[in-house]
């Protein structure tokens, strides 16, 4: 089995995140595949589940300070 | 602000990012406290460093018992593992002296801080012995249990939710429990292992949720590398000074493997090493401009020890940050309880932990606890189902409000929290009212005073009411338990006081013991918490009570009083709010 990509140690499977569960991803030739659920994909794919997995944080980019909490 | 950053080297090979962190935080003004494992025990350069740096930059050198997989430890004790607060007596014994006397040898005096995930009474007491000069402790991870076990894919063994979200003084029978007195008051001044968001704490796993920058980064709140969270999550507790007499706490404490290739961040590591070093950008910011205060965790125990007496009430108004939500949350925690109230839910309990029960606990193999440090919930509405989802709800309290005949609940009228009063006596939080119905229509307004001498009371303003008339059922579900599968209710008993108490042994029967004189009451005792919960008029009202016992299919105690409320005049243009009648309901718990 070869190692994940060079810039990467980890990818974590996206199905499993979405329920909250770390689990790595296991890697054969140029596919991710989980070895708790059914999902597989390639890096590409995992990569784009996991922008979307953070997409449903609409403040992740925001800064909220003092005053900003105030009116929350 | 108060602050605390600590560090925590471990292998040989991370040396240089320990360099890295302590850096870091150097470079920002603010002092550190290094906490050696085992690991750097062994390693005479990371020995000299701290040393080095408690010369020149006054930071504390405390122990760390965490990382017990070292080779020291494995021929210790015969194996290696995380936790100390696992382990049998006689190997927490053996570890503790073996790492106090490493830590004496290379240091040349004894720690007066340490830290380890969860410090279990019975490790609480052999630190006593063993190292009885000890003062602080990182002594607890907030919330961290059922979530998080889920979340590491049932690989973490720690089962510590139920505590204070700040420093406490550690009762002597159950860590994660503030002591009600010196006596009761195990000797150490705690502080937990992060400072945590206290609404996704509360919703989900919070090992993504801290002050923790590559926590946030396993958690996916960023973006790039920009994470605003980490600073929003400081100004939150920054915040919270208002709440508390101008006192407030925060701590960070990442250790040299979250910035280093890691199993749960898929990102690279200068990553992570850029967003903790912004975040010690903003804390040195704050410190400069006089907002923050940095000590070392023992400096910081003698200030608690000066500053808080024993019995301290503490209170935190969490809003939400990261999804954009507008979800509040009120959080108090004093010597008889913690609770927590969703305003979401209409200002119902979401959380209660009975402390004034003072359920003892140690973890490891010979204690019936095993592995579950956790203190014990009477209320969970995340773990046991709290609004309806299939037949029935589960774990909560709520006001049931009849109008012109139909049945409303006001878990399911959204409010915020409008106002916060911390009195000597008593916390009230006041909610925005709430319109109720859809037909004919009440405006309701709750308020709920959170006393000191364990009790919470809940009163209910009728605003206005297009019927005249409405009925208010306050109710409270309960049932005792430690993660989100019940436990057995043999031995429960509830019941009711009318002229005399009727009572009956719980037994899964869907029974329903009810009453219809004034002055009634409702009650009900759990003997694995020690705790009574009783349920009785806090105004001059006629109120009703009833009692009932669940089934296999609804395991709760429930628990709810009746009375009902009108409008004192007709509403018109020139009548006031006020003119509407308002209950008041008391809930009560007491030690059995």
């Amino acid at each position: 089995m070869r190692q994940t990509e060079p810039d990467v140690a980890t990818l974590r499977c996206p199905v499993c995140f979405d329920r909250e569960i770390d689990v790595l991803l296991m890697h054969r030739d140029e596919r991710y595949y989980c070895v708790k659920c059914s999902y597989r994909g390639d890096a590409d794919d995992v990569r784009t589940r996991h922008r979307h997995s953070r997409s449903k944080f609409v403040n992740r980019t925001r800064r909220i300070d003092l005053g900003g909490i105030e009116t929350l | 602000m108060i602050l605390n950053i600590m560090h925590r080297p471990d292998r040989a090979e991370r040396r240089g990012l320990f360099e890295l962190e302590q850096e870091y935080a150097h470079a920002n003004g603010i002092r550190t406290t290094i906490l050696m494992t085992a690991e750097s025990l062994a390693d005479p350069a990371q020995v000299a460093l701290a040393k080095e740096h408690a010369a020149e930059f006054g930071d504390e050198i405390g122990l760390s018992f965490h990382g017990l997989t070292h080779r020291s430890i494995v021929d210790l004790i015969g194996y290696g593992q995380e936790a100390l607060w696992l382990l049998s007596l006689v190997h927490k014994r053996a570890v503790i002296e073996h790492l106090a006397r490493e830590f004496e040898d290379s240091f040349g005096f004894a720690p007066t801080s340490l830290a380890s995930y969860h410090l279990d009474a019975s490790t609480m007491r052999l630190v006593r012995q063993i190292m009885p000069q000890v003062r602080a402790a990182v002594a607890g991870c907030f919330e961290e249990g059922v979530r998080v076990f889920h979340g590491c894919n049932h690989s973490w063994y720690l089962f510590n939710e139920g505590m204070p979200w700040g420093p406490w003084y550690p009762s002597s029978s159950h860590t994660l429990r503030p002591a009600r007195d010196a006596d009761d008051w195990c000797g150490i001044v705690a502080v937990p292992h992060l400072m945590r968001d206290m609404v996704l704490s509360y919703e989900g796993r919070n090992d993504f949720w801290a002050s923790h920058p590559p926590n946030v980064m396993r958690g996916m709140g960023y973006e790039g590398e920009e994470c605003p969270y980490d600073r929003n999550l400081i100004d939150m507790f920054r915040w919270q000074e208002q709440f508390n007499g101008g006192y407030s706490y925060y701590n960070s404490f990442v250790s040299t493997a979250w910035l280093a290739e890691h199993h749960a961040i898929d990102d690279r590591p200068e990553v992570a090493q850029s967003l903790y070093r912004q975040q010690l950008e903003y804390l040195g910011e704050l410190k400069r401009s006089g907002n923050v205060q940095d000590m070392t965790l023992t400096g910081f125990a003698d200030w608690y020890r000066d500053h808080r007496p024993i019995g301290s009430t503490e209170a935190f108004f969490a809003k939400e940050l990261l999804y954009g939500s507008g979800k509040h949350y009120f959080w108090y925690v004093d010597a008889n309880w913690r609770v927590l109230l969703d305003a979401t839910q209409g200002g119902g309990i979401g959380d209660l932990r009975p402390y004034v029960g003072e359920v003892a606990v140690d973890t490891g193999p010979e204690s019936p606890a095993l592995c579950y440090g956790t203190y014990p919930y009477l209320i969970q509405s995340q773990h046991r189902t709290g609004m309806p989802n299939h037949s029935s709800d589960g774990a909560r309290s709520t006001a049931l409000v009849t109008i012109a005949g139909e049945v409303y609940d006001l878990g399911e009228y959204p409010t915020r929290i409008a106002r916060v009063d911390r009195g000597p006596q008593a916390t009230v939080v006041e909610f925005e009212p709430v319109a109720v119905g859809d037909g004919a229509v009440a405006t309701i307004a709750t308020t709920v005073e959170l006393h000191r001498n364990g009790a919470i009371v809940y009163r209910r303003k009728l605003v206005a009411c297009d019927d005249g008339e409405i009925e208010v059922c306050e109710r409270v579900k309960l049932a005792p338990g430690i993660t989100e599968y019940p436990q057995p209710l043999a031995g429960v008993t509830l019941g009711v006081v009318d002229e005399a108490p009727t009572e009956i042994d719980y037994r899964y029967d869907g029974r329903r013991l009810a009453t219809s004189s004034s002055g009634a009451r409702a009650y009900a005792r759990f003997p694995s918490v020690s705790t009574r919960v009783e349920l009785e008029p806090a105004d001059g009202r006629r109120w009703t009570a009833r009692a009932e016992e669940g089934h296999l299919f609804s395991p709760y105690v429930t628990l709810s009083m009746t009375t009902k409320l009108s409008m004192t005049t007709k509403l018109s243009m020139t009548t006031k709010p006020s003119d509407g009648q308002e209950s008041a309901l008391c809930v009560r718990l007491s030690r059995m």
